[in-house]
């Protein structure tokens, strides 16, 4: 499939120049040039055939469609593959081929990762880096539709006097034929919707599939309905159709507020879309960092965790200015810093509930449709169980941190109940009550980089078998 | 006997030399006191001590109500009172009758006194147990409410133990730095400064981490961007559904009453 029509050795597609190159003769083709032995076969069932290769640690399959072996997971790191056996898959109906490479690619990774001032040092180890793989990762192509008449409210104010207005009110009806092509969703249970939302895809950049583009690069198949992403796709449809709606001059005169209509899905199709894909592990090795960049677009979307002893230093360094600002000129009561110390004690308690909040929400995945649709929705009481446990020990972890935040908020408090005469008292208490805010920060570093990073994925095999 | 004319003279001389002698120390002395003695004024009828500065036109004073200083103590700390008269007025208030809060007093007492002219007055209120410095016209300027209590700070402890003389003493003593433009030691302001700036500063760098290092879903706006829209409008039009009539009271409405359907 993916051989070279000059000399028969393998070729592969370039993103920079979007050519077809062959190694071995050195020749580029683009896709017309191929002839249709290369070409696929339209045939009723658009079959590709494939090598998959299964890791050994997560059991995720990762699919290659030439010869290039697969020697690392991009899912969890892991270097144990083992090829596992040639696969058939229904061809998609589009795809987006690779635009950026991967050295652009990685540039603009390392572009976002000096940005951030707290990112820890081994993120930015080249050998980790170039561990960065293109994958087309298969997305559902929604296509929504209104045909018809849609009904919205409108109203003119017909008199004004000094107590009371008085009001018509007029069905507006109005026929539309509209339509939007490329509303795209990933069909990837393992590729979380976090990530795909934050990497859109240009749609009207997308070509009729073909098998050569896959070449130099890994796919993989889809494992999600594409069902469980039609009322999305039709909310889009419906949020947009305002705007069109107000630019009508009807509904300008009748003061419809938020005219809209409803839309719904007419038709789906399935395409290979370019991401780049990268896992770092933490320092532990129980957590991965992912990083997805965009192939087409070349954006970035990577969870970066926070260096504690960088937090520390720059913090440290900030304070300093702010330290002199507050000497010149200010006027701070001791009653004020306790008050001061009250306000810091309770925004710190909200950041971080809010952050465990989010942990929690994080861990069940409720969010991310995809992965619900596949593993949520089966009644399996084991699992259940496992979730209560894991939120009563969390609960239990965090006591001894509420504590201090009890103790940070009622001893500035008590002071300025009791209003001693000393202003000592007001500064001691404060202090101790800022001291604890500060040690807090520990705890909520540590939840922040909790919450930017994955458990390592174990076995999660999908279902079904990936042959036609 | 007779009287040796020679050791005669002698005498009367050397006795002559000692008086004058005498005579020009102890004038060179009494200028020196003079010059140091301040010209100490009581009033009686309100029992206070006070000097007035001619130069000036302020005068320091001390209103000691409450008894909380002895005559001898009363006069050394006037004494050193006097150099802050260049300022503005200056004096030491004590009352172990005030009802009201020690700042009304200090107000009200200054207002009286010395009505909006120049001035601290340092109040020693025995009834509500506080001290308490007020100040007036320019020299509020330099004595601020930071600075009088980072000095109550430092003179609270005199007061407890009933050292009244020293607490006072050393209080006009920091008046004096500041109105002379030194600044007075502020430990405690400045160790609650550092734990406000590291506060803020902690909590800065957070809000930089929350915007910086969380991936943000695109916006529908950005997706929308990237599909191919068709929207056409073919032909609209309206029909009356009822009318109703709101309430307007400057400018808001409250319900709605439908008149028909």
């Amino acid at each position: 499939m993916s051989k070279c029509p000059h000399c028969g050795t393998k070729f592969k597609f370039e993103a920079e120049n979007q050519f077809i190159h062959c190694e071995y003769c050195g020749l580029d083709f683009n896709q017309s040039e191929l002839s249709n032995d290369e070409k696929i076969v339209k045939t009723n069932k658009n079959i590709i055939e494939g090598k998959s290769y299964s890791c050994s640690q997560c059991g995720t399959t990762l699919l290659s469609f030439d010869a290039t072996a697969v020697t690392f997971c991009s899912y969890c790191g892991s270097q144990n593959i083992v090829e596992d056996k040639i696969v058939k898959q229904t061809a998609p109906d589009y795809i987006i081929p690779f635009s950026k490479t991967k050295d652009k690619c990685i540039k603009n990774y390392r572009k976002q990762l000096a940005s951030f001032l707290f990112a820890p040092s081994y993120m930015k180890d080249d050998t980790l880096i170039e561990k960065i793989r293109g994958i087309y990762i298969p997305y559902g192509i929604y296509k929504i539709e209104y045909k018809g008449e849609c009904v919205n409210r409108g109203e003119l104010c017909t008199l004004s006097t000094s107590y009371y207005r008085y009001y018509d009110d007029y069905a507006i009806y109005t026929d539309i034929d509209a339509s939007y092509n490329g509303i795209s969703f990933d069909l990837l249970s393992k590729f979380y919707d976090e990530y795909s939302h934050a990497i859109p895809f240009n749609y009207k950049e997308a070509v009729e599939f073909n098998p050569s583009y896959l070449t130099g690069f890994c796919a993989d198949g889809i494992d999600v309905d594409s069902d469980v992403y039609n009322s999305d796709a039709a909310k889009i449809g419906t949020y947009d159709s305002t705007r069109f709606l107000k630019k009508d001059k009807i509904f300008k005169k009748y003061n419809c507020k938020n005219p809209r209509a409803k839309f719904d899905v007419a038709d789906k199709k399935v395409g290979m879309f370019p991401v780049y894909f990268l896992a770092t592990k933490s320092n532990d090795g129980n957590h991965l960092y992912y990083a997805v960049i965009n192939g087409q677009t070349g954006k970035v979307a990577a969870d970066i965790p926070i260096s504690f002893p960088k937090y520390i230093i720059l913090s440290f360094i900030l304070a300093i200015p702010i330290f002199f600002l507050l000497n010149i000129g200010s006027i701070i009561m001791p009653k004020d810093i306790s008050i001061f110390a009250i306000i810091m004690s309770i925004a710190s308690l909200i950041i971080y509930i809010s952050q465990i909040s989010m942990c929690n929400q994080r861990d069940s995945k409720s969010t991310d449709k995809g992965y619900s649709s596949k593993f949520i929705n089966t009644n399996n009481e084991n699992d259940d169980k496992n979730r209560q446990n894991k939120k009563t020990a969390k609960f239990k972890s965090d006591q001894n941190q509420n504590l201090k935040y009890i103790i940070a908020i009622t001893l500035p408090l008590a002071t300025i109940l009791l209003d001693p005469v000393d202003n000592l008292f007001y500064y001691v208490t404060s202090s101790i009550s800022l001291l604890l805010v500060i040690l807090s920060f520990n705890s909520i570093i540590k939840i922040h980089n909790k919450l930017v990073s994955r458990p390592i994925p174990q076995l999660e095999k999908r279902d079904g078998d990936e042959s036609e | 006997m007779k009287v040796n004319k020679k050791y005669f003279f002698r005498t009367l001389i050397y006795i002559v030399f000692v008086f004058f002698s005498g005579l020009l120390l102890y004038s060179i002395d009494a200028y020196n006191s003079a010059k140091h003695e301040i010209v100490q004024n009581y009033d009686a009828d309100k029992k206070t001590y006070y000097y007035f500065n001619e130069k000036t036109n302020y005068s320091a004073m001390i209103d000691d109500s409450a008894n909380l200083l002895s005559k001898k103590e009363k006069k050394k700390l006037l004494n050193e009172m006097t150099s802050l008269t260049k300022h503005g007025y200056i004096a030491l208030v004590s009352t172990d009758s005030n009802s009201s809060s020690v700042e009304n007093f200090a107000d009200n007492y200054y207002q009286s006194h010395f009505d909006k002219e120049d001035g601290t007055i340092f109040v020693i209120d025995v009834n509500n147990g506080k001290i308490y410095i007020f100040s007036s016209g320019n020299n509020a300027k330099y004595i601020t409410v930071s600075k009088a209590n980072s000095i109550i700070d430092s003179v609270y402890k005199d007061s407890v133990n009933k050292n009244y003389y020293s607490c006072a003493s050393f209080a006009f003593n920091q008046i004096q730095m500041i109105l002379d433009s030194e600044k007075i030691d502020e430990p405690i302001h400045y160790i609650g400064n550092i734990f406000i700036a590291l506060t803020l500063a902690f909590f800065i760098s957070f809000i930089y981490i929350l915007f910086k290092s969380r991936i943000s879903a695109a916006s529908y706006d950005e997706i929308i961007d990237n599909c191919d829209i068709q929207f056409k409008i073919n032909n609209s039009y309206v029909k009356k559904i009822g009318s109703r009539k709101v309430r307007c009271r400057t400018g808001s409405t409250s319900d709605d009453d439908r008149l028909d359907s």
